[in-house]
This record gives C-alpha cells, sequence and structure tokens, in this order.
C-alpha cells in the first residue's frame, strides 16, 4: 500500500491530467471525419515468458457525437483447446508455450449523450456499447471483451470532467460473455478430446481515472510537447463460470461453482495503474502505464502488467 | 465579342453596382470556443476550420482557446459553417464576434445586409460612426443559452437574405 501513497503524495492536489487517458475512454468523442490509427499491446511476465495481448485499432468520428471503434486482435494467450483436466485442474494453464495467433475483432461505440462546455473546462457523459467475436480459449471466468479473451457484448457509462490541467473520468458498464464451445485433452491419450462449453461470468465493469498536464505549463504552439500523468483504477465483479463436460453425450454433467478453482469462481478486484503519456506535436501519442494489484487481483494475469500504446490521428 | 454579350456584362456591372453587393466587407471574426483544454483539441478544430474556402488565416489562442479568423477578399463568410465546424470537432461556440467595414454597409433600423446574408439587429443599437464596427452573434449556435434566450428572437427577423442571422453591437472595450 505505501507505494499507491507515494504515487499521492508526489502529486499533492495535482490530480489533475488531459482525458486521453491510457486505459479508459473519456466521455468525449473524436472530432467528426477523423480516423486514429492505434497501436498497442499489454504484456506481462508468465513463469519463463512474455504473454503479449495486441491491438491495432482504427477509431473514426461519423458524427460530432459518435465515435466508432474497430480493433484486430492478436496474442500469445490463448491455445487452440482448454487444458488438460479442465476445469478441475490446472487452470488458469500457467507458463505453457502458445504460438501467436490472430483472435478476432472487438467493435466499441459511443455517443455523446451530455456536453456541458465552458471555456478551459467541461463536463461531457457518454454511452458506449461493445461487442467482440473472437475464436480463444479463455481459462478463466472473468470476461474481456476488450483484449479479446472472450466473444461477447456489453454495454456502460462515461462520465467525464475536465477543468484546466485536470481531467477525472468514471466509467461503469457491464459485459454479457458468450458461451464458448470446445474440448480439452483427455488424460488418457488414446481416448478422444472430451467436449466442453464454458458459461464465462457477467461482469460489472468500472474505472476511476485522473490525470494532470505535467508539461508544458503555458501552451503557446501545437510543436510543443506535451506530457501527462495518469493514474487509474479499474477493476471488475464477475459471476462464476459454469462449465458443462461431455457436452452432447449421455454423461453430460456440470460441477456446482464452489468445487471449480478459484479462477473460475466469483471475485472481484481493483487494480491501480500509473501511467505517463507524450504527446508529439500535438498528434502522436505515446502513452505507458503499469497495473499493480490494490483490491483483490484477477485471475486471468500476473502483475505487474504493462501497457504500451502509440496512436495518431489522421484529418481529411 | 458580340454586342449582346457585351451588353449582358454591362447590365451584370451595373447591376452590382447598385445592388450594394460589396467585397471585403467583413474584415476578421473572434472565435470562442467552450471545452478546449489541450493543444490536441485545438488543433483539431483548427483543422476544420481550415477546410473552410472563404478563410484564409486562423490565429490559435491555446491559453485562451479563442481563435482570431481572417476572410478572404471576396468571398462570402458562412457563420453557420464556422460553428458547424466547432461542433463537429467536438466541441461548441462560446462566441463568435465579428467586424464590419462601417463604409460599406447601409444600416437599417432592424437589419443590415452584407453581400446576399442579412443581419437582424437586437438589443441596443446606435448608428455606427467610425470605420468599423464589432457585432457579436446571436443564437443558439453562436453562444450559451444564457447569452441568446434574453432575446426574443422570435418577434426579430423582419429582414430575410440569403442567410438569416441575429447580431448584437458589442461595444468595444
Amino acid at each position: 500500500m505505501k507505494r499507491y501513497l507515494f504515487f499521492f503524495m508526489m502529486f499533492p492536489m495535482q490530480l489533475f491530467a488531459q482525458e486521453l487517458f491510457p486505459l479508459a475512454e473519456p466521455a468525449s468523442s473524436i472530432p467528426k471525419g477523423t480516423l486514429g490509427v492505434k497501436l498497442y499491446s499489454e504484456t506481462y511476465k508468465e513463469v519463463k515468458q512474455w504473454r503479449f495481448q495486441n491491438g491495432l485499432r482504427l477509431s473514426y468520428g461519423v458524427t460530432p457525437k459518435l465515435s466508432l471503434f474497430l480493433t484486430a486482435l492478436s496474442s500469445n494467450h490463448h491455445g487452440d483447446k482448454m487444458p488438460e483436466e479442465f476445469p478441475f485442474h490446472n487452470t488458469p494453464e500457467r507458463g505453457k508455450f502458445y504460438p501467436y495467433k490472430f483472435n478476432g475483432f472487438h467493435l466499441y461505440g459511443k455517443y455523446r449523450v451530455l456536453s456541458l462546455d465552458h471555456q478551459n473546462e467541461h463536463f461531457r457523459m457518454a454511452a458506449y456499447a461493445e461487442a467482440a467475436k473472437v475464436k480463444t480459449t479463455h481459462h478463466e471466468t472473468e470476461p474481456d471483451l476488450e483484449m479479446g479473451d472472450n466473444s461477447g457484448w456489453g454495454f456502460g457509462l462515461i462520465t467525464t470532467l475536465l477543468k484546466n490541467k485536470f481531467a477525472g473520468s468514471l466509467t461503469a458498464g457491464a459485459i454479457l460473455p458468450s458461451a464458448y464451445l470446445g474440448s480439452s485433452p483427455d488424460p488418457i491419450s488414446s481416448m478422444p478430446d472430451i467436449p466442453i462449453r464454458v458459461y464465462y461470468g457477467k461482469a460489472i465493469t468500472y474505472s476511476l481515472s485522473f490525470g494532470y498536464l505535467l508539461l508544458p505549463r503555458k501552451y503557446e504552439s501545437y510543436d510543443q510537447g506535451n506530457l501527462n500523468f495518469y493514474l487509474t483504477f479499474k477493476g471488475k465483479y464477475y459471476d462464476a463460470a459454469k462449465v458443462d463436460i461431455f457436452v452432447g453425450m449421455p454423461n453430460e454433467y456440470y460441477l456446482i461453482n464452489d468445487q471449480y478453482p478459484k479462477a473460475l469462481q466469483r471475485n472481484y478486484f481493483v487494480d491501480i495503474s500509473p501511467g505517463i503519456q507524450y504527446i508529439v506535436r500535438s498528434n502522436l501519442r505515446i502513452d505507458f502505464s503499469t497495473s499493480f494489484r490494490c483490491l483483490g487481483f484477477s485471475y486471468a494475469k500476473l502483475y505487474p502488467v504493462y501497457t504500451l500504446g502509440v496512436q495518431r490521428y489522421f484529418n481529411w | 465579342m458580340s454586342q449582346n454579350k457585351f451588353k449582358k456584362i454591362v447590365f451584370f456591372l451595373l447591376f452590382i453596382l447598385d445592388s450594394g453587393i460589396s467585397f471585403g466587407q467583413i474584415r476578421s471574426a473572434e472565435l470562442g470556443i467552450n471545452g478546449l483544454t489541450c493543444a490536441q483539441c485545438s488543433r483539431s478544430v483548427e483543422l476544420k476550420l481550415e477546410k473552410l474556402a472563404f478563410i484564409k488565416k486562423i490565429d490559435m489562442d491555446l491559453q485562451q482557446t479563442n481563435a482570431k479568423i481572417f476572410f478572404k477578399d471576396n468571398m462570402a463568410v458562412n457563420f453557420s459553417s464556422i460553428a458547424k465546424a466547432v461542433r463537429d470537432a467536438g466541441f461548441s461556440v462560446r462566441f463568435l464576434n465579428f467586424q464590419l467595414d462601417n463604409k460599406k454597409i447601409n444600416y437599417g433600423p432592424d437589419c443590415f445586409q452584407v453581400k446576399a446574408d442579412v443581419f437582424n439587429l437586437v438589443g441596443s443599437f446606435s448608428m455606427p460612426k467610425g470605420n468599423a464596427s464589432t457585432f457579436q452573434l446571436v443564437g443558439k449556435e453562436f453562444s450559451g443559452p444564457k447569452e441568446w434566450k434574453q432575446y426574443d428572437l422570435k418577434s426579430k427577423g423582419n429582414c430575410k437574405g440569403k442567410n438569416n442571422y441575429f447580431v448584437k453591437e458589442k461595444q468595444e472595450q
């Protein structure tokens, strides 16, 4: 906890910032007709290897209030089959090698419903909806659409306050993941794979982001570098999974939830993620943030989690 | 050149002179933008404004989030397009003032005309005496509700043109 206090003390009364949060979307929309291209990666060390989940995101301002985001997702995080003896043991399956593969797409739409603008400040609210279509074997009940762990859809509300150099944003939403139908190798190698259906937990998502414009102290030109500090609290509350085994066979069955491994049981967590951002010539944006455990933890990753993003806007 | 064609050109030039259409009457405008807090945001507004053909130059004050806009000669200025450009960038107009060359304007009691556009006067108005006057556009797209709701715009606007605006005289400070 000491290290979290350190960040507060380092920026006393300065939880200010721009609203270009590295790990959350603000309520503001993308200018109409503007295309954003973002390349980002979330990574953490798992046993002796690094897991990467990567996204190439195109964002576009369809109208002054409606923005659409389409992300192509890839990772070295998912195998072709569920682990052996899933869900009884080996969940999550740590340290196993998976090759990089293309997982699918994530679509996100955001509509600004309220704008209270004043000089050097604004208060805005937006509603969002998202959907993901991926082909992945996800071992934990915690759903994630944005990084492509699950297919499914979600929705939520974003509230952002921006005043001078300070920005704060609250996002609350839900994820309704789709069921996954796949297989798990039978421990007896001569036997065929075991058909499995996983109903991942529905989730409530929440994040609270703050930021502060560190540089420049005074805006004079577009060529000035722009340095922002961010602090994000982000988490989920999700339900337990239900796993059907021997799906479609006479001996199909499932266990009651409390016999599952922890990673498949109901859980909640909040991560804390300090981040830094540098914007070159008012356009090229480079973000870096690190996520640590704050309250509870996620079974779907190992801490610390590093996130790097590079984004550029194109206007025509 | 045929005699008929020559006559047509002469008549056209006489029509322009007689109708009071003159060029370069609106010299510049000052635009206040609400909601801006970063250079990236200001840049997006400026890029939208640059696309308007009648704008010659924009000087953006990043600190005050105001823009000084200079217009091209001989081109009609469309203030609604300026407000739309700001909205398209995701922001709103705080105020939009413009400077007018008084020598070329025939002021009426309720309105005046610049090219094909009509500007209906609201609030107190005294006949300008100097070379230039400043007016502030009044309306939903040009200012916050506190600013424009104080005027009964429905009872105004008797003068009609291609584009119709409401303006109030801006007293020089």
